[in-house]
């Protein structure tokens, strides 16, 4: 498998479960170029991880607070789609590579929690409909907790047996 | 090699500065002795705009990850766009194929 993929991903490829996963991470340059420019000026860098990366604390908090309060809150709203997209993304797809996301979505969907709740928190966000912000994101964390992973294991279930089933719950939940 | 260690020595040997420093000098193409000019008017015109308003971040670092964002935003919009939008998400690790695959902003804003 491509080297390129994360590590959770190449682990989940086992042969035994016939599990093959694309081989690219962009089919446009457009995304790619952008995170390239934003390397080159060091404002995040590439994990030991493959096909991953990491913003500085500082650099993650400063361009935050560089937002005025709409932008933030536009910005938060954008993840959460963000979130949903990629949870989502190729449901009709391998299950590795769906299981390999949805565990590691997992900590950004936290992040965008906290934001809200941050938001919330503050005065200044009094003008923001915090019901539906919540709603959304639960709905979210809902989708990409449960919803999704239990779907594919139904189905690799009926495909595969018992025995996938039992090894690709290790896997995600380890 | 005096003109290296001047920026040094400006950016008080903060290795974040240093790190945004040198990115931007190697990204922009330019030499030590051009960056020291622009490093020293970002800074200035920063601290005049808030000068207190950054009180609990060095001000160095922070003027050195300004002029990165700014060059950004300048560069490639959509970069500088891509990098508040991961502000909101864990820092440690962000796949990729998450940023791909999901990115697209809300439409017209949804923030009612």
């Amino acid at each position: 498998m491509d080297e390129n993929f994360p590590k959770e991903v190449r682990a989940l490829d086992n042969p035994a479960c016939g599990i093959i996963c694309d081989t690219r991470f962009f089919a446009d340059d457009t995304t790619e170029n952008e995170l390239i420019t934003i390397f080159s000026y060091s404002l995040a860098k590439r994990n030991d991880i493959p096909g991953s990366f990491r913003i500085h604390s500082i650099v993650h908090r400063w361009a935050r607070e560089q937002l005025d309060s709409t932008k933030q809150c536009e910005a938060v709203l954008a993840a959460i789609n963000l979130l949903a997209d990629g949870c989502t993304y190729g449901s009709t797809k391998r299950t590795a590579e769906l299981l390999g996301m949805a565990s590691r979505v997992i900590p950004h969907i936290d992040a965008c929690m906290q934001a809200l709740k941050d938001i919330f928190e503050d005065d200044r966000w009094h003008r923001v409909s915090p019901k539906t912000l919540v709603t959304l994101a639960d709905a979210y964390r809902y989708q990409a907790v449960i919803v999704m992973p239990r779907r594919f294991l139904n189905t690799r279930w009926m495909s595969r047996g018992r025995c996938f089933l039992s090894r690709t719950l290790a896997c995600c939940f380890v | 090699m005096a003109d290296a260690q001047e920026i040094v020595r400006s950016l008080e040997y903060l290795p974040l500065a240093i790190d945004h420093a040198g990115a931007y000098i190697a990204a922009r193409q330019l030499l030590f002795s051009e960056y020291l000019p622009r490093y020293k008017g970002n800074f200035n015109s920063l601290m005049a705009e808030k000068p207190e308003g950054y009180s609990h971040y060095s001000k160095t670092a922070l003027t050195t990850w300004n002029m990165s964002f700014e060059a950004i935003q300048t560069e490639r919009p959509g970069a500088a766009e891509l990098l508040r939008l991961c502000s909101f998400l864990d820092k440690d690790d962000i796949p990729d194929m998450l940023i791909h695959h999901g990115r697209k902003l809300p439409e017209g804003g949804t923030c009612a």
